[in-house]
This record gives structure tokens, C-alpha cells and sequence, in this order.
């Protein structure tokens, strides 16, 4: 088997292995055995290569825009302001209502 | 992720409509999304159209989710899947057959001088190979990110595709190729800047 033989077989060949023959050359050819090093190599530095890029706050902003205007989700202000009315209205009636159990179970004075 | 809240919770309460688990949802995700769109098409504003595609779907579908497989897997699936059929109705670049490797001569193996020292082993970095890879043409290009990358099979590509898995493999060794040639070719001029 020569180089262009083994070459042309190689897509098949690199992740499985191949034949006898195919595995004789790899073994005894220093070229094809530095050309299956480097494809080796290559795919296992890809393996490595971690997501590194965020999309911009535009790309969130879109998809809310999106699904408000389809009706999926309210509006992020309406949800804001209900928020903020149980946040801010409702502490002073909770903190009351605690205070009035308290009362009446005795624990404070 | 919000203090008490898991992903599987956060999950749930998105499939229920919940905006602001969606939101974490989002959040936790979008790098991983925004980095595989960026790598198959390689042009910033296609991969920020394509991640904004890719999560409207997923708000559309979630409900279908049932966790048979990791939550994940099926969500990278179907940013695959977006990228996939936007490329298509853009004209899914097609690989020449005429592009191949370099012809090697029929007998004999290829007369480097000094081949041992030309591997590659050691000297790729993280920012030349991103950079090949930007480089590679787009029909190379999205078979080794979906392999190499991504870590699809060979026979996941053929069905995404719609090729064979030889054709698939033959693509794959000719994206490596072309990444082989210019790793050394990069390494190269900077040895001679030096």
C-alpha cells in the first residue's frame, strides 16, 4: 500500500482503524503517521475549545419584544409595576398582621 | 441560578409560562447557543438573529420537553436545527467535489524534508485554531463544528444534513485538511516575524 492508497482511505479509517495493510503503512510511514498526528490532534484541541462569546443584551431584549407582541408573556413594565406594588404596599399590612398575632398569642407585652 | 431554585424547577416553571424562569433559562444557556450559531456561520449578526430564533423557539416548544434526554442536549439540538434550516433557505454552501486535498504523488511517500518536525502536536492555541476556523469554507466549517465541536456523530450529521455518513466523514477529513494546512501555514509567517 503507498501513500495515495492509504491517503484515500483515511476519512474512513481514522476514528475506527483500519485494516491490517491500512495499519502496516500507518505504522511504517512517518509521513502518514505525522498527517494522522496532526488530524488527531486537531480534533482533540477542537474538543476544548469552550463557548467564550455572550450575545448582546440586545438579543434578550428582542425576544421579549417578541414574545409580547405574540401575546406570550405581559408586558416586562406591567409585570415590573405589579412587582413593585406587592413589594412596596404590601410589607407595611404584613408586618401589621404579624405584629396583631403576636399580640394575641401573648409573646409581646 | 436564583438561590433555591434548581435548573429542573426553573425548567418547569418556564414550561408553565413562568417569564422570569425562562429568563434564567436564558441566561444559563445563551453562551453555549450564541457560540455554536457564531461558529456555523461565522458572522456575528446572523448568530445574534439566529440565538434570538433559536429561544423563541424553545419558549414555543418547552412544553414538549419531557427530559428523556438532558435539557441541554435538546436545546442545542434545536439551535442546530435553526442555524440548519436558515443556512438551507439561504442555499446551503455546497462543497465542491472539485475541492480536494492536494494531489500526492501515486508512489511513494511525499518527499518533506524534516516531516517529523512539522507536526502539529504543542503548537496550536485556542485563538489561531478559532481563527482556522472562521477561515475554513462554509460547507467544511459546519461539518467540523457539528463534529469536532459540537461532538454530533457522523451518522446524527448525515440525518441532519441529508448526506450520507461516508459523506459526512469525507467532509469532516477535508475540513481537518484545510485546518492542517493553514495551523502550519499561520505558524509559519510567525516564526519568520520573529
Amino acid at each position: 500500500m503507498n501513500c495515495a492508497e492509504f491517503q484515500k482511505v483515511l476519512p474512513y479509517i481514522i476514528e475506527s482503524g483500519g485494516n491490517p495493510e491500512e495499519e502496516g503503512h500507518l505504522a511504517s510511514c512517518p509521513v502518514c503517521s505525522d498527517l494522522v498526528q496532526d488530524l488527531r490532534y486537531i480534533a482533540e484541541q477542537a474538543k476544548l475549545l469552550l463557548p467564550m462569546h455572550d450575545p448582546s443584551p440586545q438579543v434578550w431584549e428582542n425576544i421579549q419584544g417578541s414574545l409580547e407582541r405574540e401575546g406570550l408573556v405581559k408586558p416586562a413594565r406591567a409585570r415590573g409595576r405589579l412587582l413593585g406594588f406587592i413589594r412596596k404596599g404590601a410589607w407595611p399590612w404584613v408586618t401589621a398582621v404579624w405584629i396583631a398575632l403576636l399580640v394575641c398569642l401573648g409573646i409581646v407585652a | 441560578m436564583a438561590p433555591g431554585i434548581s435548573e429542573a424547577e426553573a425548567i418547569d416553571k418556564a414550561k408553565a409560562g413562568d417569564p422570569e424562569c425562562f429568563e434564567l433559562l436564558y441566561g444559563l444557556h445563551k453562551r453555549r447557543v450564541y457560540s455554536l450559531c457564531l461558529r456555523m456561520t461565522g458572522n456575528t449578526a446572523e448568530a445574534e438573529d439566529l440565538t434570538q430564533e433559536a429561544f423563541l423557539q424553545l419558549y414555543r416548544k418547552i412544553s414538549t420537553f419531557r427530559g428523556e434526554s438532558a435539557f441541554s442536549t435538546w436545546l442545542h439540538r434545536l439551535a442546530v436545527n435553526v442555524v440548519l434550516m436558515h443556512l438551507r433557505k439561504k442555499g446551503l454552501p455546497e462543497v465542491s467535489l472539485e475541492e480536494t486535498m492536494e494531489p500526492q504523488q501515486e508512489d511513494g511517500p511525499k518527499k518533506d524534508i524534516g516531516a517529523r518536525d512539522n507536526v502539529l502536536a504543542g503548537s496550536i492555541d485556542r485563538v489561531n485554531l478559532e481563527r482556522a476556523i472562521e477561515s475554513l469554507p462554509p460547507g467544511y466549517r459546519i461539518i467540523f463544528v457539528l463534529h469536532d465541536i459540537e461532538g454530533y456523530e457522523h451518522n446524527e450529521i448525515a440525518e441532519m444534513m441529508g448526506c450520507s455518513i461516508g459523506n459526512s466523514k469525507s467532509q469532516l477529513h477535508k475540513a481537518r485538511m484545510k485546518l492542517r494546512d493553514l495551523l502550519k501555514t499561520s505558524r509559519a509567517e510567525k516564526a519568520l516575524r520573529r
